[in-house]
Protein backbone atom coordinates (compact mmCIF):
# COMPACT_ATOMS: atom_id res chain seq x y z
CA UNK A 1 0.00 0.00 0.00
CA UNK A 2 2.58 2.52 0.88
CA UNK A 3 4.60 1.50 -1.79
CA UNK A 4 1.78 2.37 -4.49
CA UNK A 5 1.30 5.75 -2.13
CA UNK A 6 4.38 6.75 -3.16
CA UNK A 7 4.22 6.03 -6.77
CA UNK A 8 0.70 7.85 -6.97
CA UNK A 9 2.93 10.55 -5.46
CA UNK A 10 5.81 10.69 -7.43
CA UNK A 11 3.49 10.85 -10.47
CA UNK A 12 1.46 14.01 -8.70
CA UNK A 13 4.43 15.61 -7.81
CA UNK A 14 6.34 15.03 -11.27
CA UNK A 15 3.30 16.43 -13.30
CA UNK A 16 3.52 20.15 -12.41
CA UNK A 17 7.68 19.72 -13.04
CA UNK A 18 7.04 18.58 -16.87
CA UNK A 19 3.67 20.92 -17.53
CA UNK A 20 5.58 23.71 -17.01
CA UNK A 21 9.50 23.28 -17.15
CA UNK A 22 9.67 24.67 -13.94
CA UNK A 23 12.44 24.18 -11.25
CA UNK A 24 9.53 24.44 -8.82
CA UNK A 25 8.37 20.91 -9.61
CA UNK A 26 6.60 20.05 -6.06
CA UNK A 27 2.71 20.93 -5.21
CA UNK A 28 2.99 24.29 -3.43
CA UNK A 29 1.32 25.09 0.12
CA UNK A 30 -0.64 28.52 -0.32
CA UNK A 31 0.96 31.23 0.85
CA UNK A 32 -0.15 34.38 1.44
CA UNK A 33 0.50 37.11 -1.10
CA UNK A 34 3.67 38.04 -2.03
CA UNK A 35 5.15 35.08 -0.95
CA UNK A 36 6.21 31.25 -2.11
CA UNK A 37 6.19 27.78 -0.61
CA UNK A 38 9.87 26.73 0.26
CA UNK A 39 9.81 22.47 0.96
CA UNK A 40 11.98 21.60 3.96
CA UNK A 41 15.57 20.85 3.47
CA UNK A 42 18.85 20.80 4.76
CA UNK A 43 20.87 24.36 3.37
CA UNK A 44 24.42 24.04 3.37
CA UNK A 45 27.13 26.63 4.21
CA UNK A 46 27.50 29.13 2.11
CA UNK A 47 28.55 32.90 1.36
CA UNK A 48 25.79 36.32 0.81
CA UNK A 49 26.61 38.26 -1.79
CA UNK A 50 28.30 41.07 0.62
CA UNK A 51 30.65 38.03 1.95
CA UNK A 52 28.94 37.24 4.94
CA UNK A 53 29.45 33.66 5.82
CA UNK A 54 26.68 31.37 6.63
CA UNK A 55 26.20 28.63 8.24
CA UNK A 56 24.65 25.32 7.59
CA UNK A 57 21.36 24.72 9.29
CA UNK A 58 18.15 22.60 8.58
CA UNK A 59 15.43 24.60 7.02
CA UNK A 60 11.35 23.99 7.95
CA UNK A 61 8.67 24.14 5.39
CA UNK A 62 7.81 27.42 5.38
CA UNK A 63 6.17 30.59 3.02
CA UNK A 64 9.22 32.28 2.24
CA UNK A 65 8.84 36.25 1.14
CA UNK A 66 9.78 36.89 -2.46
CA UNK A 67 12.70 38.85 -3.00
CA UNK A 68 13.07 41.24 -4.93
CA UNK A 69 12.69 40.53 -8.67
CA UNK A 70 11.09 37.02 -7.81
CA UNK A 71 8.60 37.95 -10.02
CA UNK A 72 11.35 38.12 -13.25
CA UNK A 73 12.79 34.95 -12.26
CA UNK A 74 10.14 32.74 -10.76
CA UNK A 75 9.53 30.87 -14.11
CA UNK A 76 13.33 31.29 -15.63
CA UNK A 77 14.77 28.92 -12.85
CA UNK A 78 14.17 25.91 -15.33
CA UNK A 79 14.76 22.12 -15.16
CA UNK A 80 15.47 19.57 -18.05
CA UNK A 81 18.29 20.16 -20.35
CA UNK A 82 18.34 23.80 -22.29
CA UNK A 83 17.03 23.10 -26.00
CA UNK A 84 19.68 24.33 -27.80
CA UNK A 85 22.70 24.15 -25.39
CA UNK A 86 25.44 23.76 -27.61
CA UNK A 87 27.16 21.23 -25.01
CA UNK A 88 25.18 18.27 -25.76
CA UNK A 89 27.93 16.72 -23.87
CA UNK A 90 27.14 17.85 -20.30
CA UNK A 91 24.78 16.38 -18.52
CA UNK A 92 21.29 18.14 -16.48
CA UNK A 93 21.05 17.94 -12.67
CA UNK A 94 18.04 18.14 -10.86
CA UNK A 95 17.50 21.28 -8.79
CA UNK A 96 16.90 21.65 -4.87
CA UNK A 97 14.77 23.53 -2.89
CA UNK A 98 17.92 24.92 -1.33
CA UNK A 99 19.65 25.64 -4.55
CA UNK A 100 16.47 27.83 -5.86
CA UNK A 101 16.33 29.39 -2.59
CA UNK A 102 20.16 30.75 -2.85
CA UNK A 103 19.77 31.55 -6.57
CA UNK A 104 16.41 33.61 -5.84
CA UNK A 105 18.84 35.63 -3.10
CA UNK A 106 21.71 35.98 -5.36
CA UNK A 107 19.49 37.25 -8.13
CA UNK A 108 17.34 39.56 -5.76
CA UNK A 109 21.42 41.01 -4.62
CA UNK A 110 21.65 41.86 -8.26
CA UNK A 111 20.79 45.66 -9.93
CA UNK A 112 17.52 45.12 -12.28
CA UNK A 113 19.60 46.37 -15.65
CA UNK A 114 21.28 42.74 -15.57
CA UNK A 115 17.68 41.01 -15.73
CA UNK A 116 17.69 40.74 -19.40
CA UNK A 117 14.13 39.80 -20.88
CA UNK A 118 15.52 37.51 -23.53
CA UNK A 119 17.14 35.39 -20.90
CA UNK A 120 14.87 32.10 -21.11
CA UNK A 121 16.14 30.40 -18.67
CA UNK A 122 18.67 29.59 -15.51
CA UNK A 123 19.19 25.41 -16.10
CA UNK A 124 21.19 23.09 -13.53
CA UNK A 125 23.67 20.87 -14.75
CA UNK A 126 26.29 18.40 -12.90
CA UNK A 127 29.39 19.32 -14.61
CA UNK A 128 31.37 22.08 -16.95
CA UNK A 129 33.05 20.62 -19.53
CA UNK A 130 35.63 23.26 -18.60
CA UNK A 131 35.69 22.06 -15.12
CA UNK A 132 36.39 23.94 -13.00
CA UNK A 133 33.95 26.85 -14.41
CA UNK A 134 30.68 27.11 -11.81
CA UNK A 135 28.49 28.36 -14.85
CA UNK A 136 28.49 28.96 -18.55
CA UNK A 137 25.81 30.96 -20.99
CA UNK A 138 24.86 30.73 -24.81
CA UNK A 139 22.10 33.40 -26.12
CA UNK A 140 19.03 33.10 -23.67
CA UNK A 141 20.46 29.78 -21.67
CA UNK A 142 22.67 30.21 -18.27
CA UNK A 143 23.77 27.04 -16.58
CA UNK A 144 25.01 26.35 -12.96
CA UNK A 145 27.20 23.24 -12.44
CA UNK A 146 27.59 21.46 -9.21
CA UNK A 147 30.13 23.73 -8.25
CA UNK A 148 28.41 26.88 -8.30
CA UNK A 149 27.16 25.52 -4.67
CA UNK A 150 30.54 25.39 -3.24
CA UNK A 151 30.86 26.59 -0.14
CA UNK A 152 33.14 29.19 -0.82
CA UNK A 153 31.54 30.36 -3.83
CA UNK A 154 29.48 33.70 -4.21
CA UNK A 155 26.62 32.82 -6.23
CA UNK A 156 25.75 36.41 -7.11
CA UNK A 157 29.11 37.24 -8.57
CA UNK A 158 28.51 34.14 -10.75
CA UNK A 159 25.07 34.99 -11.79
CA UNK A 160 26.36 38.70 -12.05
CA UNK A 161 29.06 37.09 -14.30
CA UNK A 162 26.92 34.87 -16.46
CA UNK A 163 24.04 37.88 -16.72
CA UNK A 164 26.74 40.22 -18.15
CA UNK A 165 27.66 37.70 -21.02
CA UNK A 166 23.77 37.72 -21.91
CA UNK A 167 23.90 41.76 -22.11
CA UNK A 168 26.56 41.97 -23.86
CA UNK A 169 25.09 39.71 -26.72
CA UNK A 170 22.12 42.42 -26.79
CA UNK A 171 24.32 45.80 -26.69
CA UNK A 172 23.30 48.05 -29.60
CA UNK A 173 26.42 48.33 -31.94
CA UNK A 174 27.37 51.73 -31.33
CA UNK A 175 27.73 50.69 -27.49
CA UNK A 176 29.44 47.27 -28.27
CA UNK A 177 32.05 49.63 -30.57
CA UNK A 178 32.03 52.16 -27.56
CA UNK A 179 33.49 49.81 -25.19
CA UNK A 180 35.60 48.28 -27.45
CA UNK A 181 37.27 51.48 -28.25
CA UNK A 182 37.58 52.52 -24.89
CA UNK A 183 39.22 49.04 -23.62
CA UNK A 184 41.76 49.73 -25.87
CA UNK A 185 40.65 46.49 -28.11
CA UNK A 186 41.21 46.16 -31.71
CA UNK A 187 40.86 43.19 -34.40
CA UNK A 188 43.44 43.56 -37.06
CA UNK A 189 43.54 40.16 -38.74
CA UNK A 190 40.74 38.41 -40.78
CA UNK A 191 42.82 35.19 -41.50
CA UNK A 192 42.95 31.87 -40.14
CA UNK A 193 39.30 30.41 -38.78
CA UNK A 194 38.57 34.03 -37.56
CA UNK A 195 39.31 37.85 -36.70
CA UNK A 196 41.59 37.45 -33.29
CA UNK A 197 41.11 40.26 -31.17
CA UNK A 198 44.23 42.32 -29.47
CA UNK A 199 44.55 43.98 -26.40
CA UNK A 200 45.72 46.30 -24.21
CA UNK A 201 48.68 45.43 -21.38
CA UNK A 202 47.82 42.41 -19.49
CA UNK A 203 48.04 44.00 -16.54
CA UNK A 204 45.11 45.96 -17.26
CA UNK A 205 42.81 42.95 -16.65
CA UNK A 206 41.12 42.38 -13.69
CA UNK A 207 41.03 38.68 -14.63
CA UNK A 208 43.24 36.36 -17.08
CA UNK A 209 40.77 35.24 -19.33
CA UNK A 210 39.59 38.54 -19.91
CA UNK A 211 42.45 38.57 -22.35
CA UNK A 212 40.54 36.23 -25.19
CA UNK A 213 37.93 38.75 -25.80
CA UNK A 214 36.07 41.45 -25.43
CA UNK A 215 33.01 39.88 -24.07
CA UNK A 216 34.94 38.16 -21.57
CA UNK A 217 36.50 41.13 -20.34
CA UNK A 218 33.43 42.80 -20.42
CA UNK A 219 32.11 40.13 -17.92
CA UNK A 220 34.76 40.33 -16.36
CA UNK A 221 34.58 43.90 -15.46
CA UNK A 222 31.01 44.12 -14.97
CA UNK A 223 31.44 41.23 -11.88
CA UNK A 224 34.40 43.72 -10.71
CA UNK A 225 32.41 46.57 -10.56
CA UNK A 226 29.85 45.17 -8.74
CA UNK A 227 31.46 43.06 -6.49
CA UNK A 228 35.32 44.64 -5.80
CA UNK A 229 35.34 48.10 -7.81
CA UNK A 230 37.95 49.72 -5.44
CA UNK A 231 39.99 46.68 -7.66
CA UNK A 232 38.28 47.76 -11.09
CA UNK A 233 39.11 51.51 -10.38
CA UNK A 234 42.71 50.23 -9.96
CA UNK A 235 43.33 47.77 -12.46
CA UNK A 236 40.84 49.14 -15.18
CA UNK A 237 39.56 52.65 -14.85
CA UNK A 238 38.13 53.03 -18.16
CA UNK A 239 36.33 50.09 -17.36
CA UNK A 240 34.92 51.77 -14.34
CA UNK A 241 33.88 54.74 -16.07
CA UNK A 242 32.47 53.13 -19.37
CA UNK A 243 30.27 51.13 -17.05
CA UNK A 244 29.65 53.90 -14.67
CA UNK A 245 28.76 56.21 -17.46
CA UNK A 246 26.47 53.41 -18.96
CA UNK A 247 24.19 51.75 -16.50
CA UNK A 248 24.15 54.99 -14.44
CA UNK A 249 24.28 55.50 -10.88
CA UNK A 250 21.62 53.03 -9.84
CA UNK A 251 23.78 50.15 -10.75
CA UNK A 252 25.05 48.87 -7.30
CA UNK A 253 24.29 45.59 -5.18
CA UNK A 254 20.90 45.62 -3.24
CA UNK A 255 21.84 45.95 0.32
CA UNK A 256 20.79 42.26 2.39
CA UNK A 257 17.90 42.36 4.09
CA UNK B 1 35.18 63.51 -27.33
CA UNK B 2 34.62 62.15 -23.63
CA UNK B 3 35.37 58.72 -24.96
CA UNK B 4 38.98 59.91 -27.05
CA UNK B 5 40.02 61.71 -24.01
CA UNK B 6 39.44 58.58 -22.07
CA UNK B 7 41.23 56.27 -24.82
CA UNK B 8 44.14 58.85 -25.27
CA UNK B 9 44.87 58.91 -21.68
CA UNK B 10 44.52 54.78 -21.10
CA UNK B 11 46.78 54.74 -24.13
CA UNK B 12 49.78 56.88 -22.76
CA UNK B 13 49.65 55.00 -19.49
CA UNK B 14 50.52 51.79 -21.71
CA UNK B 15 54.45 51.33 -21.65
CA UNK B 16 55.98 52.40 -24.95
CA UNK B 17 52.62 54.09 -26.31
CA UNK B 18 52.71 57.48 -28.11
CA UNK B 19 49.59 58.66 -29.59
CA UNK B 20 49.17 61.37 -32.07
CA UNK B 21 45.59 63.38 -32.68
CA UNK B 22 43.92 65.37 -35.30
CA UNK B 23 41.16 67.15 -35.77
CA UNK B 24 38.51 64.65 -36.65
CA UNK B 25 38.03 62.37 -39.92
CA UNK B 26 35.30 63.42 -42.73
CA UNK B 27 32.58 61.02 -43.14
CA UNK B 28 33.78 58.02 -45.15
CA UNK B 29 31.92 55.14 -46.75
CA UNK B 30 32.47 51.45 -47.06
CA UNK B 31 32.98 51.99 -50.67
CA UNK B 32 35.76 54.58 -50.38
CA UNK B 33 37.03 52.54 -47.61
CA UNK B 34 37.65 49.28 -49.95
CA UNK B 35 39.80 51.27 -52.54
CA UNK B 36 42.42 51.03 -49.51
CA UNK B 37 44.32 47.27 -50.81
CA UNK B 38 46.13 46.05 -48.27
CA UNK B 39 49.85 45.38 -48.92
CA UNK B 40 49.49 47.50 -51.77
CA UNK B 41 48.11 51.07 -50.64
CA UNK B 42 50.42 52.74 -48.49
CA UNK B 43 50.01 55.43 -45.23
CA UNK B 44 50.31 58.16 -47.56
CA UNK B 45 47.87 57.18 -50.39
CA UNK B 46 45.41 56.30 -47.78
CA UNK B 47 45.53 60.03 -45.93
CA UNK B 48 44.84 61.20 -49.66
CA UNK B 49 42.25 58.54 -49.89
CA UNK B 50 40.01 59.47 -46.91
CA UNK B 51 41.96 61.95 -44.54
CA UNK B 52 44.07 62.45 -41.96
CA UNK B 53 42.97 59.95 -38.96
CA UNK B 54 41.63 61.03 -35.64
CA UNK B 55 44.87 59.09 -33.73
CA UNK B 56 47.66 56.82 -34.77
CA UNK B 57 48.50 54.64 -32.08
CA UNK B 58 52.51 52.90 -31.40
CA UNK B 59 52.78 50.80 -29.02
CA UNK B 60 55.31 48.41 -28.33
CA UNK B 61 53.23 45.23 -28.25
CA UNK B 62 52.49 46.24 -31.98
CA UNK B 63 55.73 46.93 -32.68
CA UNK B 64 56.78 47.58 -35.91
CA UNK B 65 52.77 48.02 -36.85
CA UNK B 66 50.82 51.13 -36.30
CA UNK B 67 47.26 51.65 -35.84
CA UNK B 68 45.71 54.84 -37.63
CA UNK B 69 42.38 55.49 -35.98
CA UNK B 70 39.41 57.27 -38.03
CA UNK B 71 36.62 58.34 -35.70
CA UNK B 72 32.80 58.03 -36.67
CA UNK B 73 32.37 61.62 -37.17
CA UNK B 74 28.35 61.81 -35.80
CA UNK B 75 29.36 59.30 -32.55
CA UNK B 76 33.07 60.11 -31.98
CA UNK B 77 32.83 57.78 -29.01
CA UNK B 78 33.37 54.85 -31.48
CA UNK B 79 35.83 54.18 -34.60
CA UNK B 80 34.33 53.90 -38.27
CA UNK B 81 37.12 52.42 -39.28
CA UNK B 82 41.14 51.45 -38.34
CA UNK B 83 43.87 50.47 -40.61
CA UNK B 84 47.08 48.50 -39.73
CA UNK B 85 49.87 49.85 -40.83
CA UNK B 86 53.35 48.28 -41.42
CA UNK B 87 55.99 51.29 -40.26
CA UNK B 88 58.74 49.76 -41.77
CA UNK B 89 57.28 49.34 -45.60
CA UNK B 90 54.58 51.74 -44.79
CA UNK B 91 51.99 50.16 -46.82
CA UNK B 92 48.52 48.87 -44.76
CA UNK B 93 48.06 45.45 -43.69
CA UNK B 94 44.53 45.25 -42.95
CA UNK B 95 41.47 47.56 -42.46
CA UNK B 96 38.57 46.69 -40.19
CA UNK B 97 35.34 48.85 -40.67
CA UNK B 98 33.03 49.00 -38.32
CA UNK B 99 29.45 48.70 -38.80
CA UNK B 100 26.08 50.03 -36.80
CA UNK B 101 22.79 49.09 -36.56
CA UNK B 102 20.58 52.08 -38.21
CA UNK B 103 23.35 51.55 -41.13
CA UNK B 104 21.99 49.49 -44.23
CA UNK B 105 25.54 47.37 -44.22
CA UNK B 106 23.94 46.05 -41.16
CA UNK B 107 21.81 43.67 -43.45
CA UNK B 108 24.10 40.84 -44.74
CA UNK B 109 22.47 40.65 -47.72
CA UNK B 110 22.83 44.36 -48.57
CA UNK B 111 26.67 44.49 -47.42
CA UNK B 112 27.29 41.48 -49.45
CA UNK B 113 25.74 42.88 -52.59
CA UNK B 114 27.20 46.35 -52.01
CA UNK B 115 30.88 44.10 -51.66
CA UNK B 116 29.96 42.60 -55.24
CA UNK B 117 28.23 39.49 -54.18
CA UNK B 118 31.47 37.99 -53.35
CA UNK B 119 31.57 34.18 -52.48
CA UNK B 120 31.74 33.59 -49.21
CA UNK B 121 31.87 30.55 -46.73
CA UNK B 122 30.40 30.81 -43.76
CA UNK B 123 32.70 29.86 -40.26
CA UNK B 124 31.03 29.40 -36.74
CA UNK B 125 33.95 29.56 -33.82
CA UNK B 126 33.88 26.70 -31.85
CA UNK B 127 33.22 26.87 -28.07
CA UNK B 128 36.92 25.52 -26.87
CA UNK B 129 37.47 28.44 -24.56
CA UNK B 130 36.01 30.91 -21.61
CA UNK B 131 32.54 30.41 -20.23
CA UNK B 132 30.52 31.93 -23.01
CA UNK B 133 29.06 30.21 -26.53
CA UNK B 134 30.83 32.54 -29.05
CA UNK B 135 28.50 34.87 -31.02
CA UNK B 136 29.61 35.88 -34.12
CA UNK B 137 29.80 33.91 -37.17
CA UNK B 138 32.42 34.61 -39.95
CA UNK B 139 32.03 34.79 -43.73
CA UNK B 140 35.44 34.58 -45.33
CA UNK B 141 36.18 34.84 -49.36
CA UNK B 142 38.31 31.59 -50.84
CA UNK B 143 41.27 33.38 -50.29
CA UNK B 144 40.63 34.85 -46.56
CA UNK B 145 41.47 38.22 -47.35
CA UNK B 146 37.27 39.48 -46.88
CA UNK B 147 35.70 38.65 -43.28
CA UNK B 148 32.36 39.83 -42.88
CA UNK B 149 31.59 39.17 -39.04
CA UNK B 150 27.60 38.83 -38.44
CA UNK B 151 26.65 38.73 -34.58
CA UNK B 152 24.40 35.69 -34.46
CA UNK B 153 22.16 37.15 -31.71
CA UNK B 154 20.93 40.42 -33.34
CA UNK B 155 21.44 38.93 -36.56
CA UNK B 156 23.30 42.25 -37.86
CA UNK B 157 26.58 42.39 -38.97
CA UNK B 158 29.44 43.96 -37.01
CA UNK B 159 32.36 43.92 -38.81
CA UNK B 160 33.93 44.13 -42.53
CA UNK B 161 37.96 43.42 -42.53
CA UNK B 162 40.21 43.01 -45.28
CA UNK B 163 43.93 42.52 -45.36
Amino acid sequence: MSRLCRTLAAIIFAIPACATNRAFGAIEQSCPANSHWVRAHHRRAYIRSDGTPVSASSVSAHCQSNPPGYGFWEDRIRAGFPAGWPRTKEKQSRWTPEETERVLEALSNLPDALFVTTLQGVYRMQRSLDYPNPASSSPGIIVLYDNAFGEKRNLSEILAHELAHEYFRRLGSEDLESYRMAMNWFSPDAGGNGPHWIFRGKQSFVEEDGLTSPVEDFANNVECYLFRRDVLKKTTPNADVWIGRHFGSGFKLRKTP
Amino acid sequence: MKYLILLISFALTTACTSITTSTGSKPITLLLARQIVPQKTSSAEMKQLIGAPDSVLQTSEFDPTEIWVYLKSTEPATRRMYAFVNKKSGLVESVTWNVFDREPESSLDFVKKELGNPELTRTEPKWDKGDSAPDEVYFKTTDQRLTIVLRRTLNEVDMVQWR
